[in-house]
């Protein structure tokens, strides 16, 4: 199960992680990851091209994680609009990702 | 773009590849098709073989397959042929 961690501070996103393996199907077959995985290399490559380093973007070998640097209406509506995407992806496939809120200090 | 789309990203194993196995031939139903001390009827067959296994003894004949069938009504005796081989023959009853 794809285990999604969204940071927020006073209704605002703060940062966004994404770690865990959908376990749809086998590699190269997986559906669900293939969703999730376009929605978060589509939502870094925009944060970086639209934000370039309001946001730390990092990538590992099986984790990605969003921190929101600098603030703005902007940026949070990226991030809003990824998070609805991440949603659209679990009211269909609710046992491969799981989408958890967090209230975080900045 | 910065970020290379890895589109299995949050996949789990690797892909699996695929067997070269898997195939098999209908089994031909070999064997003993009559009891030691049954009573069979000239013609019957008595034993499935691939090469002889058994050996045809008194009363048996062998077909074109190694099949093993008798050739007088009588009872089956499987019997030692030798050292290390079997024959089975059927003795008409008495």
């Amino acid at each position: 199960m794809i285990q999604v961690s969204i940071g927020m501070c006073g209704g605002h996103i703060i940062s966004l992680q994404c770690k865990g393996h959908a376990g749809y199907a086998v590699s190269g077959k997986d559906l669900v990851c293939a969703g999730v995985s376009s929605i978060l290399f589509g939502a870094l490559n925009a944060l970086d091209e639209m934000e370039n380093g309001n946001a730390e973007l990092r990538v590992t070998n099986s984790k990605i994680s969003i921190r929101v640097k600098e603030d703005s209406e902007h940026i949070q509506l990226l991030l809003k609009m990824i998070l609805i995407q991440l949603k659209t992806v679990q009211e269909s496939y609710q046992e491969y990702i799981e989408i958890k809120k967090m209230e975080v200090q900045p | 773009m910065k970020f290379v789309l890895n589109i299995q990203f949050f996949a789990s194993k690797k892909g699996v590849g695929s067997t070269k196995n898997g195939r098999d031939s209908h089994s031909k139903r070999l064997g003993a098709k009559k009891a030691d001390g049954q009573f069979a009827t000239a013609g019957s067959i008595l034993y499935r073989q691939r090469g002889t296994k058994i050996h045809p003894g008194t009363n048996v004949g062998r077909g074109g397959d190694d099949t093993l069938f008798a050739m007088v009504d009588g009872i089956v005796k499987f019997e030692r042929l030798g050292r290390d081989k079997k024959k089975v023959s059927v003795y008409p009853a008495a």
